[in-house]
């Protein structure tokens, strides 16, 4: 969907990005990580030519976006930064309408699709449409801004740390939230972030930039477990363990877990997917010292009776086992 | 004061013109060149220094300064009052966008507005009450600044101020001022009205604006171009007192377009040709300076106002040589000689102390004829 090539920016002879080159599938998530001034915001605004690349390409449906005129492109690439930037004399239906204005859209059909959005951002219309910006808390404003990026549903959205404003509760909904959303929207989102576990939360590829210069391209699991360098191992140490409960899931378990077929006769606690993060399934039961699971896949159903501790053992298995590979 | 109603309302519409005139001038300019400057910041801090030298510049200064262009009357009153309201409004528009949240810049433009889409949806209205405190303030100062604009001839309420100056009338002076004030504080209470509601009354803002502008203009323009073929131009004071004007037309059987200036623009506005006739002091340097003619008094309605040194008598009692001295020249400088002597001076050729000097040490005076008179009217 969409494909940076060798992407280069020159400021007054330092080179804030370095041949950066990657691609992001349609529907997938790509997090640009680093620390501040590492080149990730503007890898990001080159996409959208907020900024102009001194040098490379960047492909969005396999059309080079330097052929497009930038306000028609922006208009058909959702954005949405740290600072919102809401505007403050525009209430949030008109906050959220501004590019569909942009488009010409029907009026019938931008307030059908406003009240739609604020809905599903999880703001009911009928009681903030009317309101403007600074009635609202940063996390509301938030909302709206990732309606304003949503409303002329664009295929892209380009996300520029929207949720590093935010306090640690009101961050964890909205991430959780917007994570939902993407998937069930099918979304392609190029996410910019310096918070490790935000990034192996959302994303489900990674580029950990340094001074310009992509240091480890893959998924989240190759970044916390096969290290490319030093560099990339420090930027993981201090969110280790947290990063890796969260990438391993709980298919990636089943080697080492016990699993019965399902018999009849005994309730099960907990029915969960196979994909949920080992992070989110001991959230769940960690009001309980046993826990009966049921899990359905396409082989059908198998019934799981674990504890915290054998989670947990089976997880350092998994870990030591992923660790030991590259060797 | 209440006398005077007719001649008060007259001059608040004049002021009102004017002021109104200029402003909606110095806003149409004003505004689209912050406006520019915010897109080409190279030129602006050149740009804005400029408009704040304009505003340095004394106003009495700059209406002699506009006159041998433009002359005396509401064009150059006009032009003066708009360079005057220039500054903060450019200012005020510059800064105003500036200052806009980048944050809401850099959303705006990521969503795909235009540069022109930025500016009219987000930039201007964001801008707008930093643009109108601007536009307020040159309304104050301007309405301020147009009573000067009597001096050169172009009414409004400040006739009324210099007349109860020079007649020493406090009563008069508050017949020009309190309107005036009253002027500022009802023009800026309006503008702060409109500016909450500046989008929804923009258009009719506009129409008003433009109506009220038109309307007001041939009151205040036509005036001007109505020209005459012989115009005279006198000091306010000559204009009001007894043995001024009033009195000399009946004399001498005159009908004058006349118009009301300052003593000390009179001169230079006769030697441009801006006016035909003034009421000069017949020692004024300049009357040689700039070659006019004085004309002669045959009817004797001016009697010599000879000049007279007046002494507090005290100083006198303690310093009785000064009556000697002054007893050495009394009676013995001509007018002509007077108005050498003033020449000097108000050509920058010499200092006061260095003409009386080398008067004193002239060979002749021992031996001059006393004329009498003093230096005249």
């Amino acid at each position: 969907m969409i494909q940076a090539i060798e992407l280069t920016r020159k400021f007054h002879g330092t080179t804030a990005v370095d041949r950066v080159s990657f691609k992001v599938g349609a529907g997938q998530t790509l997090g640009l990580i680093g620390t501040s001034g590492c080149g990730k915001t503007t890898t990001l605004r080159m996409l959208n030519r907020l900024i102009e690349p001194t040098s490379g390409r960047v492909l969005l449906g396999g059309r080079d976006v330097a052929h497009q005129n930038p306000e028609c492109l922006r208009r058909a690439i959702g954005y949405v930064i740290q600072s919102v930037g809401l505007f403050p004399h525009y209430t949030v239906e008109d906050n959220v309408a501004v590019v569909p204005r942009l488009l010409r859209h029907d009026e019938g059909q931008i307030s059908r699709r406003t009240a739609e959005l604020l809905d599903l951002v999880g703001l009911p219309p009928a009681a903030y449409s009317k309101r403007f910006p600074h009635e609202l808390s940063g996390g509301q404003q938030q909302r709206v801004g990732f309606a304003r990026a949503l409303a002329a549903d664009p295929p892209v959205i380009l996300l520029d740390e929207p949720f590093g404003g935010l306090d640690q509760i009101t961050r964890g909904q909205i991430q959780r939230d917007f994570k939902t959303l993407q998937r069930c929207l099918g979304k392609t989102v190029v996410l910019v972030t310096h918070d490790v576990f935000e990034a192996v939360f959302m994303c489900d590829q990674l580029c950990l930039m340094d001074r310009g210069i992509i240091q480890q391209s893959g998924t989240p699991a190759d970044l916390l477990f096969e290290p490319a360098n030093d560099f990339v191992r420090d930027f993981f140490r201090s969110q280790q363990f947290l990063a890796s409960l969260q990438v391993v899931r709980l298919c990636d378990l089943s080697p080492h877990l016990p699993f019965d077929a399902p018999a009849p006769g005994r309730t099960p606690l907990l029915t969960v997917e196979w994909d949920i993060s080992l992070l989110d399934l001991v959230q769940q039961f960690q009001n309980h010292d046993t826990a009966s699971l049921v899990v359905s896949d396409a082989d059908g159903t198998k019934i799981l009776n674990t504890t915290i501790p054998s989670l947990l053992a089976a997880f350092w298995k998994l870990c030591a086992d992923r660790r030991k590979r590259p060797e | 004061m209440w006398e005077h109603r007719e001649e008060i309302g007259v001059q608040t519409v004049e002021h009102l013109g004017l002021t109104l005139t200029a402003l909606a001038g110095a806003s149409l300019l004003g505004i689209p060149a912050g406006l520019l400057l915010t897109r080409w910041q190279r030129l602006s801090g050149p740009s804005l220094a400029f408009v704040g030298v304009i505003q340095t510049i004394p106003s009495l200064a700059l209406l002699g300064f506009l006159l041998p262009w433009l002359g005396i009357g509401v064009i150059p009153a006009i032009v003066a009052l708009f360079l005057y309201a220039l500054l903060p409004i450019v200012r005020n528009t510059y800064i105003g966008v500036e200052e806009v949240d980048p944050a809401v810049k850099e959303a705006a433009r990521g969503m795909g507005m235009t540069g022109f889409q930025m500016l009219a949806r987000v930039e201007l209205p964001l801008a707008a009450p930093v643009i109108f405190a601007g536009v307020r303030t040159a309304t104050v100062i301007g309405v301020g600044v147009a009573t000067l604009s009597a001096l050169i001839g172009s009414g409004g309420l400040g006739e009324f101020i210099f007349r109860g100056i020079a007649l020493n009338n406090p009563h008069m002076i508050l017949a020009g001022a309190m309107p005036a004030a009253m002027l500022a504080m009802g023009l800026d209470a309006a503008l702060a009205w409109i500016q909450p509601r500046i989008r929804r009354l923009l258009k009719p803002f506009a129409i008003v604006f433009a109506l009220t502008s038109l309307a007001l203009m041939p009151l205040v323009i036509i005036p001007a171009f109505s020209g005459t073929d012989f115009l005279a131009a006198f000091p306010t004071e000559f204009m009001e007192r007894a043995d001024g004007y009033r009195a000399m037309s009946q004399v001498y059987d005159l009908q004058l377009d006349t118009t009301e200036m300052d003593v000390g623009l009179m001169y230079q506005a006769l030697k441009e040709g801006q006016v035909d006739l003034i009421s000069g002091f017949s020692t004024d340097g300049r009357i040689q300076a700039f070659d006019l003619q004085v004309l002669e008094d045959d009817k004797h309605y001016f009697p010599p106002y000879a000049a007279a040194p007046l002494l507090n008598g005290e100083t006198l009692r303690r310093h009785p040589e000064i009556r000697e001295a002054l007893a050495l020249v009394s009676g013995r400088i001509s007018n002509l000689a007077m108005a050498h002597m003033n020449f000097r001076v108000d050509q920058g050729h010499a200092t006061p102390h260095q003409v009386a000097k080398d008067f004193l040490e002239s060979p002749g005076i021992a031996g001059l004829p006393g004329s009498g008179r003093g230096p005249n009217d």
